[in-house]
């Protein structure tokens, strides 16, 4: 058996593949992500203590899969945020652990960012119900809470949520931060908390798509189509005549990335058609490329930002999660029409 | 050497990584950054006699804890569940989320934890204890350190 097999056209970063032995040694790994050549002990549980802990319970666990999800160790060789995966495979009549490890940092780092703004909301939230009805005449409640925080400052934590929004949290787009982000500052709170508690949803589903790997053959303009009518979404998709009527890809990826593209909505749907242009083209790694076109016509940029700032960060979650499939999305500003383009290669069979 | 998984739950904000570092590296921040997911670190104890290695489990806050995936209380000896002593919410929530955790780790010993007790006085302290229906273990603070080590103490000597 080897485990050197060719990764997955979908995934060209981030994905490594370790098969260890019952005493959690290494016996095969493709190394794209750290280089276990250079582990310094026979067991790699004595080097990390989450398997430390856990390995024995893999083994003996009576799932032959088990996932976790959003881990971070304390190793310098793993640093950031990933999705672990066991899976127990039996070898010439002896146990062995598959563990896949998923490098999902920029997304992860973009869901904390959304956590935390939820959180922080709900706690602010907290506070000022408690206002009114106050336990304690003293106001210890919010005296630390807050302290370098979004809310930090009680009145104006609106300004602060969207300034570092805007300008540093979120990988936003050039036409952004030009706007002057200080006057954008009626921002609904709650409205903002439950889309981005969607949001929060819609990654985890997403990420976990993304590991199963189910090729099949799409017919992109009925599926777009409906994904626009289940969104109510007023929408006019046009595809170029040399997109195929069906291609050979990851069903669960495509349909994941076609309901975040065509399902978002923006609180103040605007009344005027957005269009969509799906087009295909060779790409320089060899396979094709499928191009997605948003025009969007905008009366007013700052009333835009002002209501969508939980459309921003998706538009911003989105990039961070195309990037996983190396796609690209970006965007620019046109004579009232906001244009969004994604870029996404499909490896062709 | 034995070694032992402890887990630190609750919603969020209450203080489960805050309680961890204070644990694990004797340190505190007054900045609220929020945990995804898990991060496990260890420390090595002497408890009546006998050398014990913790694996502490730092798990991300949820509003509702069977959202939290299941896989990270595989094996549990220990669950620690904090509340914060000045959000109300944090201990309304205790006594379905704990009898939720007894019932997945059947084993496992449980400890309830009042934290941020530097935020409150004397009075205003006996008020909210009063006020929480449940038994509380251990009234903590991770800012000033008061009551972690003994925390982690008292929970690995009942693990013994
Ligand atoms: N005054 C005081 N503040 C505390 C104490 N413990 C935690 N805090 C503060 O409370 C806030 C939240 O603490 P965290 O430790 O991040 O909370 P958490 O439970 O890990 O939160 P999540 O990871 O979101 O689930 C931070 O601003 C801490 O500085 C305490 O004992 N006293
Ligand atoms: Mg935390």
């Amino acid at each position: 058996m080897t485990i050197n097999r060719p990764k997955r056209d979908w995934k060209l970063c981030g994905h490594q593949v370790i098969l260890l032995d019952e005493q959690g040694r290494v016996c095969e790994s493709c190394d794209t992500i750290f280089d276990t050549k250079k582990l310094i002990s026979d067991s790699i549980c004595s080097q990390i203590c989450f398997l430390e802990s856990e390995f024995e319970v893999i083994l003996n666990s009576s799932a032959r899969k088990i996932t976790f999800e959003k881990m971070q160790t304390e190793c310098n060789f793993l640093p950031g945020y990933y999705d672990f995966t066991f899976c127990k495979q039996e070898i010439n009549k002896k146990p062995y652990v598959i563990w896949e490890i998923y490098d999902h940092t920029k997304v992860y780092e973009q869901y904390i960012n959304v956590q935390q703004i939820t959180n922080e909301l709900d706690i602010h939230q907290e506070f000022q119900n408690r206002k009114s009805k106050p336990l304690f005449p003293d106001s210890f409640l919010t005296k630390n809470f807050f302290q370098s925080s979004y809310l930090s400052k009680d009145k104006t934590y609106q300004s602060y949520l969207i300034d570092d929004l805007i300008r540093s949290k979120f990988d936003v787009f050039d036409l952004m931060v030009e706007q002057d982000v200080n006057q954008i500052l009626q921002l609904n709170p709650s409205d903002l908390k439950e889309s981005l508690k969607i949001l929060i949803n819609e990654i985890s589903t997403f990420l976990k798509h993304i590991k199963q790997n189910q090729e099949d053959w799409i017919d992109m303009r009925s599926m777009c189509q409906a994904y626009c009518l289940s969104a109510k979404r007023k929408m006019d998709v046009v595809f170029d005549p040399d997109v195929p009527q069906k291609v050979f890809t990851d069903a669960n990826i495509i349909r994941q990335l076609v309901a975040l593209l065509c399902g978002e909505k923006s609180n103040n749907l605007n009344s005027k058609l957005t269009k969509m242009n799906v087009s295909y083209c060779e790409s320089i790694l060899g396979g094709r490329n499928l191009v997605f076109c948003f025009q969007e016509p905008v009366d007013d940029i700052k009333a835009f930002l002002n209501s969508s700032a939980d459309r921003v960060i998706k538009l911003s979650v989105l990039k961070s999660l195309l990037s996983l499939l190396s796609g690209t999305l970006s965007s620019e500003y046109l004579e009232d029409d906001l244009i969004f383009s994604v870029s996404l290669t499909i490896p062709v069979k | 050497m034995i070694s032992k998984k402890i887990i630190l739950t609750g919603s969020f904000g209450v203080g489960k990584t805050s309680i961890f570092n204070q644990f694990i590296f004797q340190k505190f921040s007054d900045k609220y950054l929020t945990t995804i997911g898990v991060k496990v670190n260890k420390k090595t104890m002497n408890v009546k006699g006998q050398e014990l290695s913790l694996l502490v489990w730092d798990i991300a806050g949820e509003v509702t804890q069977d959202k939290v995936p299941t896989s990270y209380f595989l094996g549990a000896s220990g669950i620690i569940y904090v509340m914060d002593l000045s959000r109300p919410l944090t201990f309304d929530k205790a006594e379905e989320d704990t009898k939720y955790l007894k019932n997945l780790i059947p084993g496992a010993k449980l400890k309830l934890v009042g934290n941020k007790k530097d935020l409150l006085t004397e009075s205003e302290l006996a008020e909210t204890v009063a006020n929480i229906k449940l038994p509380i273990d251990s009234i903590t603070s991770a800012k000033t350190g008061e009551n972690i080590l003994e925390l982690f103490t008292s929970l690995a000597e009942d693990l013994i």
